[in-house]
């Protein structure tokens, strides 16, 4: 059987503005619905089906009320390779360049945002799941500032 | 006279650890919102923009942290492919 190589990349950005009020101290997660990707085929028989999940996980503390701007743009790609057996695949290095402001008042905020991107990718011959491969990139920053 | 915000760049590199860990004894409220899309047709072509507005991360005591922003995510029209 021939190889097949199959792969997407993804490029964007998040601009987050967090407003604290004195005194909390609060960690969460926004979870974006699964988003599917158009599906696509490679090799003239295997159909491709991407799905991309997106989570900004927060965390903050802060003694005064005050705001705290993030913006990072990222990139990533994914993809994978098959002969013929079952699950293979290659995933590159997220590309990232996360930019903190400092808070708009003199106050003690210390927090953390982290982006986890998940791209996945099936393809399936007749039989959906029968390949995927499933790229999980976590991109962390954190700022303390007073 | 106002403080300007300044802006730094966090290596990335560097972000397998925290640079400073965050230390409180305060209870912290922990939450898991999600998001809900744009409906099909709204976002812009091989993308979707996402904007999150007064989302709210938890309340401890009555004291917020909102989240304000939008996140945008792009893809190309065409897949890179090899047989």
């Amino acid at each position: 059987m021939d190889r097949v190589n199959a792969g997407i990349s993804l490029s964007g950005a998040a601009t987050l503005e967090l407003a604290v009020a004195a005194g909390a101290g609060v960690s969460g997660a926004v979870r974006l619905a699964l988003i599917p990707l158009p599906t696509f085929t490679v090799g003239g028989s295997i159909t491709v089906s991407p799905f991309v999940q997106i989570t900004a996980h927060v965390g903050v503390t802060a003694d005064a009320d005050g705001r705290v701007s993030v913006v990072a743009p990222f990139g990533l790609a994914s993809g994978f390779s098959s002969d013929g057996s079952t699950g293979a695949g290659t995933a590159t290095p997220p590309r990232y360049l996360p930019e903190v402001g400092l808070p708009d008042a003199a106050i003690n905020l210390s927090g953390s945002v982290e982006l986890e991107v998940v791209l996945a990718l099936h393809g399936f011959h007749g039989r959906p799941g029968q390949r995927g491969r499933r790229a999980r990139h976590r991109m962390r920053w954190c700022t303390a500032t007073s | 006279m106002p403080r300007l915000p300044a802006t730094r760049v966090i290596d990335p590199n560097a972000s397998a650890q925290p640079i400073l860990h965050i230390v409180t004894t305060q209870p912290r409220a922990a939450v898991d919102r999600v998001i809900d899309l744009p409906p099909p047709g709204v976002g812009f072509q091989s993308g979707v923009y996402v904007p999150l507005n007064d989302v709210v991360l938890g309340d401890t005591g009555g004291a917020q942290a909102v989240l304000n922003g939008n996140l945008a995510v792009s893809w190309p029209t065409r897949p890179s492919t090899a047989h």
